[in-house]
């Protein structure tokens, strides 16, 4: 299954990667911007990405209590 | 606990937290870090990778120390390396020297972990690692999905010529094939001896088109990144690619971005791949940051002069005091 990759392949995925950063960016700046209903989501989504590395689904890099713990304190007095 | 109730107070909040991480990470330098015993070409390696100019010395070792040499970018950005010697190389370490290490290793964008291709011995860096990723599932999730593991100076492994792939006055270096199924073989050990005792430790991402829908176990995704929690076998890409056919270089990428790499930085050989698994395993921002750095294009180039003093056989007649054939001098189609 190996695959040895070139300088072309090396290209795009810095593209890539650089236009997803941007794209998680942009979304946080629109949440902030529309105050629409999904906005909470998406910018605990943006946070837990910034803070903690990628976020996909469920689980992320730093694991959920780690998380947790970072915003309980939002939601207690 | 009691919750708090007004949401426009909760929304503030996660506003500010998060207004603040974009302008951290906006100022952040773009942070390397590379470990390995004394001799295995780290210095090389990051000169290779970023074009920076750390001092290398082929007798005495140059870091017995933590070093940190900060590179300035033209528009105001900075790039960090901490170049890291082995953990016990200089005597015997206690906690907090490997709580330095780990700190270190926690705020980098990229680490790299070097071992001498031609190294057979594992003990010293296994036992190293262990001690590095420390006793917190999060942080040893951290560090180890952050972690690319090298094969250096693979030039040296065998006498076996290496080919140069010449096209105008640059080219490439390629192993011929003894010498890559031996650099394979010799990845496949250190895959099993570094990578798979962590292998519950590790998190695989890579981006895809869009369309990625796959829901099977370990698998997760969003409309970017598809991640894989463990370490994705070359058996077990195989069999996911065969459900789904679509998806194929998703996960070859998820497959080798834990692979053991084997380069070399004399040679620039390998290097494009290398980086690409890098570019891989970069944290949420560091890309663009990432981008100020490297020029992908020529990473694995090496200009025909340069290939010419890579020749290294020489005839001497002794009885005629006379070179009979110096491998430096023949013709490479760079000479008129």
């Amino acid at each position: 299954m190996t695959r040895y990759y070139t300088e072309a392949d090396l290209v795009r995925a810095v593209q890539r990667q650089v236009a997803i950063d941007r794209t998680y960016r942009a979304n946080y700046q629109r949440a902030v911007a529309t105050q629409n209903q999904a906005w909470l989501y998406e910018l605990v989504k943006t946070a837990v990405r910034l803070v903690f590395g990628v976020v996909v689904g469920d689980f992320l890099t730093v694991g959920v209590e780690i998380v947790w713990e970072f915003f309980a304190d939002l939601f207690s007095d | 606990m009691q919750k708090e109730t007004h949401p426009v107070n909760v929304l503030q909040r996660v506003r500010k937290i998060v207004a603040r991480q974009v302008e951290v990470e906006t100022a952040k330098p773009f942070v390397v870090s590379v470990m390995g015993t004394t001799g295995t070409g780290k210095s090389s390696l990051i000169n290779a990778l970023f074009g920076t100019d750390l001092r290398t010395d082929p007798v005495r070792p140059c870091t017995k120390d933590v070093q940190t040499v900060r590179v300035d970018g033209s528009d105001g950005s900075h790039l960090l390396f901490h170049d890291l010697p082995g953990i016990g190389e200089a005597g015997t370490v206690d906690e907090s020297y490997i709580a330095q290490y780990r700190t270190r290793l926690l705020e980098s964008d990229v680490v790299l972990w070097a071992i001498h291709a031609d190294s057979r011995s594992v003990t010293f860096d296994q036992h190293a690692l262990d001690r590095v990723l420390g006793d917190s599932p999060a942080e040893r999730v951290a560090l180890m999905s952050r972690l690319t593991f090298l094969l250096t100076k693979a030039d040296l492994l065998t006498p076996a010529p290496w080919i140069f792939s010449k096209s105008g006055g640059v080219g490439m270096f390629a192993a011929m094939p003894a010498t890559a199924e031996l650099l394979a073989e010799k990845e496949r050990y250190f895959q099993d001896a570094f990578i798979l005792p962590h292998a519950a430790d590790l998190v695989s991402s890579t981006h895809h088109d869009g369309t990625f829908d796959v829901s099977e176990s370990g698998l997760a995704f969003d409309q970017h990144l598809v991640s894989h929690r463990g370490l994705l076998t070359s058996e077990a890409a195989e069999a996911l690619s065969a459900r789904h056919p679509r998806h194929r270089d998703v996960f070859q990428r998820l497959h080798d971005n834990h692979r053991v790499i084997s380069c070399s930085a004399r040679l620039r050989f390998n290097l494009a791949n290398l980086m690409f698994v890098i570019v891989n395993k970069l944290g949420p921002g560091a890309a663009v940051r990432f981008q100020k750095f490297t020029s992908p294009q020529g990473l694995n180039t090496v200009s025909v002069e340069t290939a010419r003093r890579f020749c290294n056989l020489v005839v001497f007649d002794q009885a005629r005091g006379k070179v009979l054939f110096d491998m430096a001098d023949q013709e490479l189609g760079d000479r008129r």
